[in-house]
C-alpha cells in the first residue's frame, strides 16, 4: 500500500514537473544569464521553489 | 669511526688483472725477467686458477715491484709458493721510507703468505719481491681507509623560517655528506614546544618520493592542533637520518627553534583604480590566515621618483576599501600594510608591492587645487608631454576665475565649464551642449518639441547664422594660431561666442543634413527623434565627450555603420600588420603534420595540438611584454573589433586571444589607466564606455574566483569569432555559453556549486557587469513570462 502511494507521488512528481516546463526552462534561462552572487541566489531559489512546488502536490490537489 | 677496504687482485681466467695493482718486470736495472700469466699448476704451491709466473728463466736476484693503486693502505699481503731460495720482501712506504724483510726458507714445495702492517703514521705505496728463481704469485690483498664513515651522517644547516602571511612553518636542512657507510632512507623530524622535543614525525616511508625531502612545511592549523601553539610560543625542532634497512640512525642535529610573532597575514587581490573626481580607490581582500587576525590597516604611497613614504592609518579591521581622495596625478608606489600591536607590526601585501602605478590627473577631488598630503608634499612628476604647472587660473566666460590642471585644459574641461554656465542661464540647467543635445535638460527639451509626434522643430536656426558662425570660428582659428590663447579674455570671449552657437549647428549638420533642405530660412527644420531616450544620466560630460569622438557607436540607438567585407578585409589587414609591429613572434614554424596512416579523427587531433601548441608558445612571448605593449595590442583590436578577426592571420589571433587573457588578470587591470580599461572593454564587448572600466575590473575580479568566467575569457576570441555573425556578441554571451555547457556537463555539480558563506543579498548582482545584467534584464523576463503564458495555455488546453 505505502509503495503504491510512493510509486503514484514520483508519477505525479515527473506529472507536474512536465506540466511547468516551459516555466523551469525559463528559470533554467534565467540561471545561465547571471553570475556571481545573483546567479547564486536564483539557483537556490529555482531549487527551492522546485522543491515547494513538488512537495506540495497533494496540498493543491 | 672509519671503515677500511680490503681488495684482493687474483687476475681474471685470460691472466689480465683485476684491480689497478701495477706490475713492474723490468724494476731490476731494466732487465727484463721472463715471466707469464698461467694457470699451470692447477691451484698448487697457493695459486687460484691465474697466477703470476715470475721469473720462468731462473735469473738470479730477480726483482718484482707491485705498486698498489689506493692511498691510506694500512695492511698487505700476497702468496708466494715454489721458492727454491732465500728471498727478500721489501715494503714501501709513502714517505719514501720502507721495511725489509729476509725470507730464508724456502717454500718449494708449497708457499708463504708473507704479510705486512704499516707502523702508525706510515702507509704502504708498494711493494718489491726478489727471488733467483721461477716462483708463483697469486692473491695479493691489501687493505686501505678510503674515508668512509661508519653508519649514518647526521643532517646539517637545519633552519627555521616561516610564511607569515598563512602562519605555516617550515624547517630545511642539507643532507648528510657522502663519506658515509649508509644513506639516509628518510629523515625524523622531531618537535615541540619544550626542548628536547618530543614529538615526532618522519618525511615519510622508506621509498616513499618525499622521504629524502630536505624541507618540511608545518602548516598553522597542524602545530595549533598537536601543540595547542600560540602566538609568543618558542618551537624546537631537530633533525635526524635513518636508514631502517641497516637499522643505522644518525645522531639529532643541534636544535633550532623559531618563536612565533604577533603578525597577521597580508592583504591578497591589491586592486587600485582611478576614480574621476572621486579619488584613488583602494580594495583587497584580508584572508587572516596568519598568527593573529588583523588590528588595523596602513596604507603607505610614495612618488616612484622619490624615497620618502607617506602613510595614511585605517582603524578599522574590517575594512576592505579605501579612498584617498586629494593626490596628485603622477606615478606612484603603493604598499597596504595589515598591522596588529596598535599599527606597530605591520606586514607587506601578499605578491609585491604595487608599483609604477599611474594616478590620473583627474582623479582627485576638484574641490581643493591643493592637495592635503602630510608635509612635504612630493614635487609633481615630470609629465610625459608638457612642462606646464600643474594648476592655472583661467578666465571663465563670465568673468570668474577658475582653477584647472593642465591635463583638465587639454581635455577641453574648460570650454565644457563654459557650456555649463552658459546653459544653467539660459535653460536652467548645468549641462554641457551635448548633454543638452541628448535630451537632459528639460527645460530644452520643451522648448525643442513642438508636440508630442516624432518630429521636432528648432525655429532658431537659420542658414545665416549658420554662415555668420563658421565665419568666426574661421577668424577665432586664425586669431588662436597668432596669440597666446589661454589667458586673454577677448579669446575667452569668443570662445564663449563660437561655443555656444556652434555645438547645436554641429550637430544639426551631422544628425539632419541641413544642407539637403531647401527652405532653411524661415520654415522649421525637422529632426527624427531618437528611437529612444538616453536613460542614464551621466554624472559627467566629459565621458560623453568621449564618446562623441569616437568611430564607434556610443549608444543602442546610435546608427552604426556597416563596413562593407572588403572595408573589413582592409581593417583586418591593417590590424595585422599593426599588431605584428608591436608584437614580435620568434616561433619556428611547426612542421607539418604528417597524416600518413592517421585517421581522421587523429588528423584533428593533431591539428589541434598543434594549435595548441601554438598559441601556448604565443601567449608565453605575450606574456613577457610590458604592459603598454598589451595595451597597444588592445587599442588595434578595438578598432576593427574581435568578431571581424575571422579572416585574421594565425598568429594574429593567437597574439590576440593571449593579450586579451593578459589584460583582464587581476594584476593587469590594477595596473591600467581608466582609459586604458576602456579600451579593454571595448575588445570585451562592452560599448557603455561609462562603465566599461568598472566592467573590466568586475570581470578580472571574478575571472579569479568563478571558473565558469576565467574559461569564458580565456575562449572569447574564439567564440567572439565563431559568431561574426551575430550582433552585439559580447563577453557576456561567452559566459552563458560556457555556463550552459558546464551545466550540460554537471547539473548537479553546477546546481550545488554554491558558496552560501559568501553570498551577499545587499550585493546581489554587483559583481556582473552592467553588460550582464543589461543582457540578464533583456532576457529573464521576457522570458519568464512567455514561459508562464505557454504553461497556462497548456493548461487551458488540456483542460478543453
Amino acid at each position: 500500500m505505502n509503495i503504491k502511494k510512493v510509486i503514484k507521488f514520483f508519477v505525479d512528481m515527473g506529472k507536474e514537473t512536465i506540466a511547468q516546463v516551459f516555466t523551469i526552462l525559463g528559470f533554467f534561462i534565467a540561471w545561465f544569464t547571471l553570475t556571481g552572487t545573483a546567479q547564486d541566489i536564483v539557483g537556490i531559489a529555482i531549487v527551492v521553489s522546485l522543491v515547494i512546488w513538488l512537495v506540495t502536490i497533494r496540498l493543491r490537489d | 669511526m672509519a671503515v677500511e677496504q680490503t681488495t684482493t687482485e687474483s687476475f681474471n681466467a685470460d691472466g689480465t688483472n683485476q684491480t689497478n695493482l701495477v706490475f713492474d718486470y723490468s724494476y731490476d736495472d731494466d732487465r727484463n725477467i721472463c715471466w707469464n700469466r698461467l694457470d699451470t699448476y692447477g691451484g698448487d704451491y697457493g695459486t687460484t686458477g691465474q697466477s703470476l709466473n715470475w721469473n720462468t728463466c731462473d735469473a738470479a736476484d730477480a726483482v718484482l715491484r707491485m705498486t698498489f693503486p689506493d692511498d691510506n693502505i694500512t695492511f698487505a699481503q700476497f702468496n708466494i709458493g715454489a721458492v727454491d731460495y732465500a728471498w727478500y720482501v721489501t715494503w714501501n712506504y709513502s714517505d719514501g721510507t720502507s721495511s725489509s724483510k729476509n725470507f730464508m726458507n724456502a717454500v718449494y714445495a708449497s708457499y708463504a703468505t708473507p704479510m705486512h702492517t704499516a707502523p702508525t703514521g706510515k702507509y704502504i705505496k708498494s711493494v718489491d719481491i726478489e727471488t733467483d728463481d721461477y716462483v708463483l704469485i697469486d692473491d695479493i690483498s691489501w687493505t686501505y681507509d678510503d674515508g668512509i664513515i661508519a653508519g649514518t651522517g647526521a643532517p646539517t644547516n637545519l633552519t627555521v623560517s616561516t610564511n607569515l602571511h598563512d602562519g605555516s612553518i617550515t624547517i630545511d636542512w642539507d643532507a648528510p655528506a657522502n663519506t658515509y657507510q649508509y644513506f639516509p632512507e628518510r629523515y625524523a623530524i622531531g618537535f615541540d614546544k619544550a626542548d628536547p622535543p618530543m614529538y615526532g614525525i618522519a618525511t615519510g616511508n622508506v621509498g616513499d618520493a618525499n622521504a629524502l625531502n630536505t624541507e618540511y612545511t608545518f602548516t598553522k592549523s597542524y602545530l595549533q592542533s598537536v601543540l595547542d601553539a600560540q602566538v609568543g610560543d618558542t618551537l624546537y625542532f631537530q633533525i635526524r637520518s635513518d636508514n631502517d634497512t641497516n637499522s643505522s640512525y644518525s645522531s639529532w642535529t643541534t636544535i633550532a627553534n623559531y618563536t612565533i610573532q604577533d603578525v597577521a597575514s597580508g592583504v591578497t587581490d591589491l586592486l587600485i583604480t582611478n576614480n574621476e573626481y572621486q579619488g584613488l580607490k583602494f580594495g583587497w581582500i584580508q584572508p587572516n590566515t596568519g598568527w593573529s587576525e588583523v588590528e588595523s590597516y596602513r596604507i603607505e604611497y610614495k612618488l616612484s621618483s622619490e624615497e620618502t613614504w607617506t602613510g595614511i592609518d585605517i582603524a578599522d579591521p574590517n575594512t576592505t576599501s579605501y579612498l584617498i581622495e586629494d593626490i596628485e596625478g603622477g606615478t606612484y608606489d603603493f604598499v597596504v600594510y595589515a598591522c596588529t600591536q596598535n599599527g606597530s607590526w605591520c606586514h607587506g601585501n601578499q605578491g609585491s608591492p604595487v608599483n609604477n602605478f599611474e594616478v590620473l590627473a583627474t582623479t582627485a577631488v576638484t574641490t581643493t587645487t591643493t592637495t592635503t598630503l602630510p608635509p612635504p608634499p612630493p614635487p609633481p612628476p615630470p609629465a610625459p608631454t608638457t612642462t606646464l604647472p600643474p594648476v592655472e587660473v583661467v578666465v571663465m566666460d563670465d568673468g570668474t576665475k577658475a582653477e584647472y590642471t593642465q591635463d583638465q585644459i587639454k581635455q577641453g574641461d574648460v570650454e565644457r565649464d563654459n557650456e555649463r554656465k552658459a546653459n544653467e542661464e539660459k535653460w536652467g540647467c548645468y549641462v554641457t551642449n551635448v548633454a543638452l543635445e541628448r535630451g537632459d535638460c528639460e527645460a530644452y527639451n520643451t522648448a525643442l518639441y513642438e508636440s508630442t509626434t516624432t518630429t521636432t522643430t528648432i525655429p532658431e536656426i537659420k542658414e545665416e547664422d549658420v554662415i555668420v558662425e563658421e565665419e568666426v570660428i574661421v577668424e577665432e582659428k586664425v586669431e588662436a594660431d597668432t596669440e597666446d590663447t589661454v589667458d586673454t579674455e577677448p579669446i575667452v570671449e569668443d570662445t564663449k561666442t563660437e561655443e555656444i552657437v556652434e555645438e547645436p549647428i554641429k550637430e544639426e549638420i551631422v544628425d539632419e543634413e541641413i544642407i539637403d533642405e531647401e527652405p532653411i530660412d524661415d520654415e522649421p527644420i525637422e529632426i527624427i527623434e531618437e528611437d529612444e531616450p538616453i536613460k542614464e544620466d551621466f554624472p559627467d560630460e566629459e565621458e560623453v565627450e568621449i564618446i562623441e569622438t569616437d568611430p564607434l557607436p556610443s549608444e543602442e540607438g546610435d546608427t552604426e555603420v556597416q563596413l562593407t567585407d572588403e572595408e573589413v578585409e582592409i581593417l583586418v589587414t591593417e590590424t595585422e600588420e599593426a599588431v605584428k609591429k608591436i608584437v614580435v613572434i620568434e616561433i619556428v614554424e611547426e612542421e607539418p603534420i604528417d597524416t600518413e596512416g592517421l585517421s581522421e579523427e587523429e588528423i584533428v587531433k593533431a591539428e589541434e595540438d598543434a594549435q595548441e601548441a601554438y598559441e601556448e608558445a604565443v601567449a608565453e612571448v605575450v606574456k613577457e611584454l610590458p604592459k603598454e605593449k598589451k595595451v597597444e595590442v588592445v587599442k588595434e583590436v578595438a578598432k576593427v573589433k574581435v568578431q571581424n578577426l575571422a579572416t585574421a592571420d594565425k598568429q594574429t589571433k593567437a597574439v590576440v586571444k593571449a593579450v586579451v587573457k593578459e589584460v583582464t588578470k587581476v594584476e593587469t587591470v590594477a595596473e591600467l589607466s581608466e582609459e586604458e580599461k576602456v579600451e579593454v572593454g571595448k575588445v570585451l564587448g562592452f560599448k557603455d564606455e561609462e562603465t566599461a572600466a568598472k566592467d573590466v575590473e568586475i570581470i578580472a575580479e571574478q575571472a579569479t574566483k568563478e571558473e565558469n568566467i576565467a574559461t569564458a575569457v580565456d575562449e572569447y576570441v574564439d567564440r567572439a569569432i565563431e559568431n561574426k555573425d551575430v550582433e552585439n556578441y559580447t563577453l557576456a554571451d561567452t559566459i552563458t555559453e560556457v555556463q550552459v555547457e558546464a551545466f550540460l556537463e554537471n547539473p548537479v555539480g553546477s546546481l550545488l556549486d554554491v558558496k552560501i558563506d559568501e553570498l551577499d543579498i545587499s550585493s546581489i548582482g554587483q559583481d556582473m557587469t552592467s553588460d550582464q545584467r543589461e543582457k540578464a534584464q533583456e532576457v529573464v523576463v521576457p522570458v519568464i513570462i512567455a514561459s508562464q503564458i505557454i504553461s497556462s495555455a497548456g493548461a487551458l488546453m488540456r483542460r478543453f
